[in-house]
């Protein structure tokens, strides 16, 4: 009865670069980047109602936009500025797509315990490890990759941030990855063997890798969070059109008070994890102290409860709704993953018991 | 230097109510925009002066503050300038009084050419800037779906015709274009023009100063008209359906 290897898939998996380079055109490619190299200069808070609003259309592209976006601002805040100056002008019109690579084979939530190392030699660093289920390898040009400088214990304060072009020898990735959502963007494993890189293209200072991963993340929660409010709005969205539309028991649907009731609960699930995203977005902003824990807070309960919201509109649309004709099922698929990356809910929970607690 | 005027319009929502007293609908059952032609006409307006590698767009509007918003808009498009003019007693001013006012502010601003929108999307008179037109004494030509000028004396434009057609004809410049949708893409405003748009100058003129001592056109009514039941339901399978449509086209063309 088990199922054989999963067959290639029957719908083509497209990353649509043309539409990202648009979306650049208007701004979207840097969106809290400064303004001298080609940034908007807006702040996290309008960054996440415009995820918000994109995720509505593709979460997967959204999604995808908003990690090139945490790249982008790696460069912008902690790159030298001949870095800053080479790639972000480039980055911002996406000419140049980003890659994040933190996550490894081994060391995804223990990523400070990552193995990646980059040894210096002369006026290089020679890189070799590999990272996986990196969003867009293969296919982008700029690699932001976390490496171990230091000893192999050293943990987090060993940890250095490189940029690597992507014809850098050295650097390979592996095959595609099949996966259940994000399917407008490629994931393939970074494999990286004596990959040379000159010592200016470190970001930030030796050790300081694991500062610039979390201060990243610590945006891209409220990124992938909005993301996910954008697909939750939308399952909203379709399952209220369903309602109205679909009678059973010669009643509409909306009639039913158990689903007024469920649909009720979903808007106000929304709402509540909407308000937590652009409050932890707002605390970013303003540089607050508690802005890593607001953000976690953000992120555990938004991604919860809009991955609930795209699945009980699936339940809502009844059959149909298992179909991958209707949309339903693919706000639902997106969303699922968000749970887990750029930090799982587990995590999540952790950043903030520590913060109440230690 | 090109004048459009722009309007901010009301999109009716779909539950909206006339208060027949007033003659007027609230304010809360529209969504307010810019109106679709005079963005027409600003996409021109930023063609134009793109093309002859210099000019300045000035966008201007009838309105009370939140009118602002819609100058911002034009702003972020890439207008250089924004005037808003107002007063209480042009509130719901028609077409003619409109274009008294703004033939106030061209009389300030002296355009080379002046471009609005061939009606809005609201009340859709589409007199505004025929009138506007008139007044200034300036040559004009309405649905205009291009404009190819070179900053000289004459201009050749685009009409659109029913069915289709186009009709160009040749004017003298300066002269004012009421612009009809389709002829262009706006563009968007990207992030950075938005942002830029907010430290562009809006000078707010006071509307009292323009002298309107003549009465415009007064609303008498506003009203759904009923809803008669003058539909005729056909039953039956596809082939008496047919059948029936048949007798009916036949009868009203006078066949027997």
């Amino acid at each position: 009865m088990s199922p054989n290897k999963p067959p290639p898939p029957l719908i083509q998996e497209i990353f649509p670069v043309e539409v990202c380079r648009k979306a650049a055109e208007l701004g979207f490619g840097g969106l809290y980047v400064r303004e001298d190299v080609g940034g908007s200069g807006l702040s996290r808070l309008d960054s996440s109602v415009i995820f918000e609003a994109l995720a509505t259309g593709c979460v997967s592209t959204t999604a995808y936009i908003s990690i090139h976006n945490m790249c982008a601002w790696m460069i912008d805040e902690f790159g030298s500025q001949e870095l800053r100056s080479k790639y972000l002008p480039h980055i911002c019109s996406m000419q140049l797509l980003a890659s994040y690579c933190l996550t490894e084979p081994d060391y995804g939530s223990d990523a400070a315990n990552l193995q990646t190392s980059a040894k210096r030699d002369g006026d290089h660093y020679v890189i070799n490890g590999s990272k996986a289920f990196i969003s867009g390898a293969g296919d982008t040009d700029v690699y932001i990759i976390m490496t171990r400088t230091g000893a192999k214990d050293d943990g987090a304060k060993g940890v250095t941030c490189f940029l690597v072009d992507k014809d850098t020898p050295g650097l390979n990735f592996g095959a595609k990855e099949k996966k259940v959502g994000w399917n407008s963007q490629p994931t393939r494993m970074v494999i990286l063997e004596d990959c040379r890189i000159p010592a200016t293209n470190m970001v930030g200072e030796e050790g300081q890798g694991f500062t610039i991963a979390m201060k990243g993340l610590n945006g891209g929660r409220i990124n992938i969070a909005s993301c996910s409010l954008g697909a939750a709005w939308a399952a909203i969205d379709k399952t209220t059109d369903y309602l109205k539309e679909r009678k059973q028991f010669g009643q509409k649907l909306s009639q039913f008070q158990h689903l007024r009731f469920t649909l009720a609960d979903m808007a106000a699930g929304l709402l509540s994890s909407r308000l937590m995203v652009r409050h932890a977005a707002r605390s970013l902003d303003s540089a607050h102290s508690h802005a890593p824990q607001l953000c976690a807070m953000a992120k555990l309960v938004a991604t919860e409860t809009c991955y609930d919201i795209t699945n009980k509109a699936l339940q809502l649309h009844g059959g149909y709704g298992y179909l991958k004709d209707y949309p339903v099922q693919q706000y639902m698929r997106d969303a699922r993953v968000h749970t887990i990356l750029e930090g799982t809910s587990e995590i999540m929970k952790r950043i903030i018991a520590s913060s109440l607690l230690n | 230097r090109v004048l459009v005027a722009v309007k901010r319009v009301g999109e009716l929502n779909a539950d909206f109510a006339i208060d027949e007293e007033a003659r007027s609908i609230a304010d809360e059952h529209f969504e307010h925009e810019l109106n679709e032609w005079d963005e027409a006409a600003l996409e021109e307006a930023l063609l134009l002066t793109e093309r002859l590698g210099a000019g300045e767009v000035v966008a201007v509007t009838i309105g009370p503050e939140d009118a602002e918003d819609t100058l911002r808009r034009a702003l972020a498009k890439g207008a250089h300038r924004g005037v808003r003019v107002w007063d209480e007693t042009l509130r719901d001013a028609d077409p003619v009084t409109i274009a008294r006012v703004l033939a106030g502010v061209a009389a300030q601003e002296t355009p080379d050419i002046v471009l609005t929108g061939a009606q809005s999307a609201d009340l859709g008179h589409g007199a505004t800037g025929s009138a506007l037109a008139r007044i200034l004494g300036l040559p004009h030509a309405a649905v205009v779906l291009g404009v190819e000028w070179d900053g000289g004396d004459a201009m050749t434009v685009t009409r659109e015709l029913e069915g289709g057609m186009r009709q160009q004809i040749a004017l003298p410049a300066p002269a004012l274009l009421t612009v009809q949708t389709g002829g262009n893409t706006p563009r968007y405003a990207t992030m950075r023009m938005i942002k830029q748009a907010k430290k562009k100058p809006i000078a707010a003129v006071d509307g009292a100063d323009v002298g309107l001592d003549q009465a415009g056109a007064v609303v008498r009514r506003l009203y759904e008209p009923p809803k008669s039941g003058r539909a005729a339901m056909i039953e039956g399978d596809a082939a008496a359906i047919a059948k029936a449509i048949a007798e009916i086209v036949r009868e009203k063309r006078g066949d027997v």
